[in-house]
Order: C-alpha cells, then structure tokens, then sequence
C-alpha cells in the first residue's frame, strides 16, 4: 500500500487507481499519515520551506468557507512546461483537499492542473498534442520587445511576456 | 431631415478611432500611476505591481511580479533591467532604437489602418474607471484582433485583449487596482533584489545598429505575410551566447516579429512551432545556423516567415 501511495505521488497510477488509493487512504489513518510523511521528505529533499502542521485543516476550513463556482469550463491546449508535475497534480486532486496541498507543494505548478475535473488520461492527451515543453525563450524575448512598437500596454509591460515565470 | 457635414460630423468614425490610439499611445508616457495588474497568457496567470512616475529627469517605471520566483523590470527612459534574483541575473537593455512613442505613431497608425479595422466602441466600466472600448481587427489571418478598454479621462489601458480567430482570448492584461495621479516615492523605483552581493550582469545590448536598410547582412524572408515590413536589423550580443546573433524585426504597425538567426551550437536543437500564449515560435535550422522566428502573432505567420528565410549575402 505505502509503495502505490508513493507511486501516486510521483504521478505514476492510473487515474481510476489513484481514485481508489485516495478513497482508501481517507479511511486509514497510518496511510493518511504516510501520505503526508513521504510529502514532507519531498519537501526537504527539495528544500522547500515547511508547511505548518496544522495546514491542510486549515486549507480544509478555508474551502468549505469558499463559496462553489459553476461556470462552464474551456478546455485549451496549455503550455505545460513541466508536464510531468502537471500529470501528478491531475491524478491527486481527485480529492479536493489534496488541490490546495499540491498546489502549495509546486509553487510553480500551472493553474490548469489546479482544475478538479482534469482527469490524467486528459492531461496525457494534451502532453501529446502539444508542442515539446517550451523551453525558455527569454533572452529572445526581451530582445524581441526592445524592438517591437507594440500597442498594447506600453512601456515595460510587454516585457511581462519575457519575464513570466518559465522555472 | 438631412443634413450632411454639420460642423460636428467632420470627424469621420475612423478619424475619431485614431485619435483614441493616438491618446492611448501618449497615456502611459504622462502620467503618475501604481496599480496591480493580472497578466492572463494561454492557461497561465500572474499578478504584478506596476509604477510608473514622471519627474525632471524624465520616465521611471517599475514592474514587480507577485507570483513565482520573484522578478523585477525597471526602466529609467530608454535604460531596461530585468532582475532575475533566482537566477542571480541582470539583463540589461536599451531602447534607444526605439523614439519616443508618440514620434512613431503618424507611420505607425497609416500602417495600422492598412492592417487592420479601428473600430471605437461603447462605454465600459473596468477596475472602477470609465473607459473606452476600441478594437482593432484584422484584414487576414496573418494578425490577432486587439480589443483595448482605456481610461475615458486619461487614455491609460485599463484591459487589453488579444483575441485568435475564434474570438478566444490568449492574452489578456487587466488592472485588478489603479491609481493615476499624485507623487510617488522615488525609492519605490530601486532594485528590491539587488543586494550587496551584485548579480553578473548580462549584456544583452545591440552591437551595432542602423535604421533598416543600412546594415544589411543577406539574410532575407523571401515569403513575407501582406502588411509586414522590416523596421530593424542588428546584430546583438545575448546572454550566455558566444557569437553575436542578427535580429531582424518586422512589423505591421501593431504587432511585430523578431528573426534570430545564429551559427547552429552542437546540442541538438529544438525545431518546429512552440507557443508560449500569445506568442509564437517557431525554430529550425537553416544550413549551420540556428532560426528562431517569434512574435505576437498567429502560427501562420511565424511558420511562412520561418520556412522562407534565406541567406542571399557573404557572412552573417
């Protein structure tokens, strides 16, 4: 069981078995724990400042206050630039409590993988049409916009474009 | 009852339009203002401060992203660094090339018109302001359709859209607050990052430049899309580049596209249309040199300006 709870988190179950593993997860404690164990050994191997321990209850209380959004959903082809981070967050945020986690995990993480109907096999899909990760064009873009009399919003805005977070 | 060309009927829909841009364009340049904007490009979302203060010594603007790694542009006029603190990296620009805006603007808004269609809208209220709703379409498929909501009183975009073909927008910049008007501090426009220890600076300045035509390498786009022309070339140094890189730029009087063109390194290059929002890219090589074609335009446009780059000269 923990060896699927850690597959899991390296976004390496299925869809369907991950829904499972989380179902299950969520009615035993020690698996709940090992859960949260192996995310905080993530945490230090990447050296990303802890959360404090009481986090996911206080993310949990947060979210039951937020009041629930039904608007209609457009899918796009994202520019993923690390699909594999967008593929593990898919899978684990079958559960809605896990979202705010993961989300907190990868700072970096792309919205689209914050969406809680993105299914994996979704996500595959689109890391297969769209283009290769894009890799980072800045140098070029600030170039590109030094030169370019674009009309949108003038002066360093466009630059936004080049700066925008790649990592 | 008719009756034609009444005093106030002299300004005909497009002349009006053009004058809003011409507002537009000057606005930015004017005025004091601090706001936070959300900068929207394809699925990808960011928050930044931006502050922008006139005084005797001329323009300061400073950009602050608030989500991510934390970035910062400052521009003192023609002077732009970009702090990459994470990277412990300064990009250092100059715009030198570029006049100030408004200078640019009688050729640019002929262009502009050749392009696309000005078009002044209704009322709409944004981040609290009364503004102004202008759109710009396209004649073709070689160019995205602009939709920009300015400040009634002062002209500064409030929103700005760039919409594709099928009216999606993929791009979108969006005062959440603002304020225009009144003194800011001028301690505001240093360096956040910037600390003791100094961060190697990367010159990403021109070498060398002259007005189009006058330095003139043999590189060529043999298939260049209706209503683009070629208003820059030079060769320029880039961070962590060995040789220096021609840039060629073509414009339409709105959007713009920039050609790279490099000696080919010995890592396998990636090749092929990439988009990143609003901005496309498109790689391949072309003999040993490396292409790299981008700009705020659709696939189309990159992808017929990359597959018609030739060389007709000596040397790059």
């Amino acid at each position: 069981m923990t060896a699927e709870i850690s597959s899991a988190m390296d976004g390496e179950v299925r869809h369907e078995d991950a829904l499972h593993l989380f179902a299950a997860m969520k009615s035993r404690d020690e698996q709940w724990e090992a859960w949260r164990t192996y995310h905080l050994i993530g945490d230090c191997l990447r050296q990303t400042t802890p959360l404090s321990n009481d986090f996911a209850v206080k993310v949990g209380k947060r979210l039951a206050q937020e009041p629930t959004i039904l608007a209609p959903m457009r899918h796009r082809l994202p520019t993923v630039d690390h699909p594999l981070i967008g593929l593990s967050a898919a899978a684990s945020v079958a559960i809605i409590t896990f979202a705010g986690w993961t989300a907190y995990q990868h700072s970096d993480m792309q919205p689209s993988a914050m969406a809680p109907v993105a299914s994996k096999t979704q996500a595959e899909k689109y890391a297969a049409v769209s283009n290769k990760p894009s890799k980072s064009f800045s140098p070029y873009l600030v170039a590109h916009h030094e030169t370019s009399p674009s009309m949108g919003m003038q002066g360093v805005t466009p630059y936004i474009r080049a700066v925008a977070d790649n990592q | 009852m008719f009756f034609p060309a009444l005093s106030g009927a002299e300004v005909t829909p497009q002349a009006d339009s053009l004058n809003w841009l011409r507002k537009i364009a000057v606005a930015p340049h004017q005025f004091n203002y601090t706001g936070v904007f959300v900068y929207q490009s394809g699925n990808r979302i960011e928050t930044s401060r931006i502050s922008h203060m006139v005084d005797e010594t001329g323009e300061h603007e400073k950009l602050e992203a608030l989500d991510g790694s934390p970035r910062e542009v400052i521009r003192h006029n023609d002077e732009v660094l970009c702090y990459f603190p994470d990277k412990n990296t300064v990009v250092v620009e100059r715009r030198r090339s570029i006049k100030p805006f408004p200078s640019l603007l009688p050729r640019q808004l002929s262009e502009l018109t050749e392009n696309y269609r000005v078009k002044r809208g209704g009322m709409e209220r944004v981040s609290g302001f009364d503004s102004q709703l202008i759109t710009l379409e396209p004649k073709d498929a070689y160019r995205y359709t602009r939709v920009l909501w300015a400040d009634a009183a002062t002209g500064l975009l409030l929103k700005t859209h760039v919409r594709n073909e099928k009216s999606e927008v993929i791009e979108q910049f969006a005062f959440t607050q603002l304020a225009i008007g009144g003194e800011i501090d001028k301690s505001v426009f240093l360096p956040k990052y910037l600390t003791a220890k100094i961060p190697e600076a990367v010159p990403g300045a021109p070498e060398k430049r002259g007005p189009a035509g006058e330095e003139t390498s043999g590189w060529e786009v043999a298939r260049l899309p209706a209503g683009f022309k070629k208003i820059h070339e030079l060769k320029r140094t880039m961070p962590g580049k060995k040789h220096p890189v021609r840039h060629l730029v073509y414009s339409d009087g709105l959007a713009s596209v920039s050609v790279f063109i490099e000696p080919r390194g010995s890592g396998a290059a990636e090749e092929g249309l990439m988009p990143q929002g609003a901005i496309n890219v498109f790689s391949k090589t072309v003999g040993g040199f490396k292409v790299i074609v981008l700009g705020e335009v659709p696939p189309v446009t990159v992808t017929q300006i990359a597959g018609s780059v030739i060389y007709r000269g000596k040397g790059p």
